[in-house]
Protein backbone atom coordinates (compact mmCIF):
# COMPACT_ATOMS: atom_id res chain seq x y z
CA UNK A 1 0.00 0.00 0.00
CA UNK A 2 1.44 3.37 -1.04
CA UNK A 3 0.72 6.72 0.59
CA UNK A 4 1.13 10.45 0.16
CA UNK A 5 2.03 11.23 3.78
CA UNK A 6 5.41 12.86 2.98
CA UNK A 7 3.86 15.02 0.24
CA UNK A 8 0.89 16.19 2.33
CA UNK A 9 3.06 16.67 5.39
CA UNK A 10 5.45 18.94 3.50
CA UNK A 11 2.50 20.87 2.05
CA UNK A 12 1.19 21.46 5.57
CA UNK A 13 4.72 22.31 6.74
CA UNK A 14 4.68 19.72 9.50
CA UNK A 15 7.81 17.90 10.62
CA UNK A 16 7.93 14.11 11.04
CA UNK A 17 8.40 14.61 14.79
CA UNK A 18 5.35 16.87 15.02
CA UNK A 19 3.15 14.47 13.01
CA UNK A 20 4.35 11.60 15.19
CA UNK A 21 3.32 13.55 18.29
CA UNK A 22 -0.06 14.44 16.80
CA UNK A 23 -0.96 10.85 15.94
CA UNK A 24 0.72 9.41 19.07
CA UNK A 25 3.36 7.20 17.43
CA UNK A 26 7.15 7.28 17.23
CA UNK A 27 9.02 9.23 14.56
CA UNK A 28 10.44 5.93 13.30
CA UNK A 29 6.90 4.77 12.49
CA UNK A 30 6.29 7.91 10.40
CA UNK A 31 9.59 7.30 8.57
CA UNK A 32 8.58 3.68 7.87
CA UNK A 33 5.16 4.80 6.65
CA UNK A 34 6.65 7.41 4.32
CA UNK A 35 9.03 4.82 2.90
CA UNK A 36 6.05 2.46 2.33
CA UNK A 37 7.70 -0.17 4.49
CA UNK A 38 4.90 -0.40 7.03
CA UNK A 39 1.14 -0.67 6.50
CA UNK A 40 -0.74 1.13 9.29
CA UNK A 41 -3.86 -0.09 11.07
CA UNK A 42 -7.17 1.46 10.05
CA UNK A 43 -7.16 3.46 13.28
CA UNK A 44 -3.72 4.99 12.60
CA UNK A 45 -4.58 5.62 8.94
CA UNK A 46 -7.69 7.51 10.09
CA UNK A 47 -5.73 9.59 12.62
CA UNK A 48 -3.10 10.51 10.01
CA UNK A 49 -5.79 11.46 7.50
CA UNK A 50 -7.45 13.66 10.12
CA UNK A 51 -4.20 15.40 11.12
CA UNK A 52 -3.23 16.01 7.50
CA UNK A 53 -6.69 17.55 6.97
CA UNK A 54 -7.50 15.23 4.08
CA UNK A 55 -11.15 14.46 3.34
CA UNK A 56 -10.92 10.70 2.86
CA UNK A 57 -8.46 7.96 3.77
CA UNK A 58 -8.13 7.27 0.04
CA UNK A 59 -6.70 10.80 -0.40
CA UNK A 60 -3.69 9.79 1.71
CA UNK A 61 -3.43 6.02 1.26
CA UNK A 62 -3.54 4.39 -2.15
CA UNK A 63 -5.03 0.90 -2.04
CA UNK A 64 -3.59 -0.95 -5.00
CA UNK B 1 -3.34 -1.21 18.45
CA UNK B 2 -3.15 1.29 21.24
CA UNK B 3 0.14 3.06 21.97
CA UNK B 4 1.51 1.91 25.31
CA UNK B 5 3.46 4.33 27.46
CA UNK B 6 5.86 3.39 30.22
CA UNK B 7 7.20 5.66 32.92
CA UNK B 8 10.71 4.31 33.41
CA UNK B 9 11.43 6.53 36.43
CA UNK B 10 8.65 4.69 38.27
CA UNK B 11 9.91 1.33 37.10
CA UNK B 12 13.44 2.23 38.25
CA UNK B 13 12.19 2.32 41.86
CA UNK B 14 10.76 -1.22 41.63
CA UNK B 15 13.94 -2.46 39.98
CA UNK B 16 16.02 -0.82 42.71
CA UNK B 17 13.90 -2.43 45.45
CA UNK B 18 14.13 -5.86 43.79
CA UNK B 19 17.87 -5.44 43.19
CA UNK B 20 18.59 -4.54 46.82
CA UNK B 21 16.42 -7.43 48.10
CA UNK B 22 17.93 -10.01 45.73
CA UNK B 23 21.48 -8.82 46.38
CA UNK B 24 21.10 -8.87 50.17
CA UNK B 25 19.38 -12.29 50.09
CA UNK B 26 22.17 -13.61 47.86
CA UNK B 27 24.90 -12.25 50.14
CA UNK B 28 23.19 -13.69 53.26
CA UNK B 29 22.86 -17.09 51.57
CA UNK B 30 26.51 -16.94 50.50
CA UNK B 31 27.56 -16.13 54.08
CA UNK B 32 25.43 -18.93 55.58
CA UNK B 33 26.87 -21.14 52.83
CA UNK B 34 24.38 -24.01 52.83
CA UNK B 35 25.82 -27.14 51.28
CA UNK B 36 23.57 -29.99 50.41
CA UNK B 37 24.48 -33.52 49.49
CA UNK B 38 22.65 -33.05 46.20
CA UNK B 39 25.40 -30.86 44.82
CA UNK B 40 26.30 -27.20 44.54
CA UNK B 41 23.86 -24.48 45.49
CA UNK B 42 23.37 -22.04 42.66
CA UNK B 43 20.71 -19.92 44.35
CA UNK B 44 23.09 -17.51 46.12
CA UNK B 45 25.08 -16.81 42.95
CA UNK B 46 21.91 -16.49 40.88
CA UNK B 47 20.42 -14.01 43.36
CA UNK B 48 23.60 -11.92 43.42
CA UNK B 49 23.74 -11.82 39.60
CA UNK B 50 20.00 -10.97 39.36
CA UNK B 51 20.45 -8.25 41.99
CA UNK B 52 23.42 -6.66 40.21
CA UNK B 53 21.61 -6.75 36.83
CA UNK B 54 18.49 -5.25 38.41
CA UNK B 55 20.49 -2.44 40.04
CA UNK B 56 22.24 -1.76 36.74
CA UNK B 57 18.87 -1.54 34.90
CA UNK B 58 17.50 0.68 37.67
CA UNK B 59 20.39 3.15 37.23
CA UNK B 60 19.89 3.05 33.44
CA UNK B 61 16.12 3.69 33.76
CA UNK B 62 16.61 6.60 36.15
CA UNK B 63 18.30 8.57 33.34
CA UNK B 64 15.18 8.36 31.10
CA UNK B 65 13.22 11.53 31.73
CA UNK B 66 10.66 10.98 28.95
CA UNK B 67 8.03 8.25 28.82
CA UNK B 68 8.89 5.32 26.58
CA UNK B 69 6.30 4.77 23.85
CA UNK B 70 5.44 1.47 22.19
CA UNK B 71 3.20 2.20 19.23
CA UNK B 72 1.53 -0.34 16.95
CA UNK B 73 4.65 -0.82 14.81
CA UNK B 74 6.85 -1.46 17.86
CA UNK B 75 4.29 -3.92 19.22
CA UNK B 76 4.17 -5.71 15.86
CA UNK B 77 8.00 -5.95 15.79
CA UNK B 78 8.09 -7.29 19.38
CA UNK B 79 5.42 -9.88 18.52
CA UNK B 80 7.19 -11.02 15.34
CA UNK B 81 10.59 -11.22 17.06
CA UNK B 82 9.09 -13.17 19.97
CA UNK B 83 7.37 -15.61 17.61
CA UNK B 84 10.59 -16.23 15.69
CA UNK B 85 12.63 -16.61 18.89
CA UNK B 86 10.11 -19.11 20.26
CA UNK B 87 10.25 -21.11 17.03
CA UNK B 88 14.04 -21.02 17.25
CA UNK B 89 13.87 -22.36 20.83
CA UNK B 90 11.55 -25.21 19.79
CA UNK B 91 13.77 -26.24 16.87
CA UNK B 92 16.90 -25.94 19.04
CA UNK B 93 15.40 -28.18 21.72
CA UNK B 94 14.26 -30.71 19.08
CA UNK B 95 17.81 -30.73 17.71
CA UNK B 96 19.25 -31.31 21.21
CA UNK B 97 16.68 -34.04 21.81
CA UNK B 98 17.68 -35.77 18.56
CA UNK B 99 21.37 -35.62 19.50
CA UNK B 100 20.43 -37.05 22.90
CA UNK B 101 18.87 -40.12 21.29
CA UNK B 102 22.21 -41.45 20.03
CA UNK B 103 24.65 -39.72 22.36
CA UNK B 104 24.21 -39.20 26.11
CA UNK B 105 24.90 -35.54 26.88
CA UNK B 106 26.26 -34.80 30.35
CA UNK B 107 26.17 -31.04 30.79
CA UNK B 108 25.68 -29.04 33.96
CA UNK B 109 22.03 -27.91 34.04
CA UNK B 110 22.98 -24.52 35.54
CA UNK B 111 25.38 -23.75 32.70
CA UNK B 112 23.15 -25.05 29.91
CA UNK B 113 20.12 -23.02 31.10
CA UNK B 114 22.27 -19.87 31.39
CA UNK B 115 23.66 -20.52 27.89
CA UNK B 116 20.14 -21.05 26.45
CA UNK B 117 18.90 -17.87 28.15
CA UNK B 118 21.70 -15.68 26.80
CA UNK B 119 21.47 -17.30 23.37
CA UNK B 120 17.71 -16.60 23.26
CA UNK B 121 18.27 -12.94 24.19
CA UNK B 122 20.85 -12.73 21.39
CA UNK B 123 18.49 -14.40 18.87
CA UNK B 124 15.64 -12.08 19.93
CA UNK B 125 17.81 -8.98 19.50
CA UNK B 126 18.95 -10.14 16.03
CA UNK B 127 15.34 -10.76 14.96
CA UNK B 128 14.20 -7.44 16.43
CA UNK B 129 16.91 -5.59 14.51
CA UNK B 130 16.17 -7.47 11.27
CA UNK B 131 12.40 -6.89 11.42
CA UNK B 132 12.73 -3.22 12.41
CA UNK B 133 15.03 -2.67 9.41
CA UNK B 134 12.59 -4.45 7.10
CA UNK B 135 9.37 -2.75 8.30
Amino acid sequence: MENKIALLRKKKNITQEKLAQLVDVSRQTIISLEQNKYNPSLDLAYRITKELKAKKIEDVFLFN
Amino acid sequence: METKKYNLQKRAKYKLAFGVLALSAGIILELINPRYQLGRVFLANALIIAGIISLFISVKYSFYKKEIKYDERDQMIILEASKKTFAFLIWGLIFLMLIGTFQIIKIDLGYISAAILFFLIFVYKIHYWKISKKK
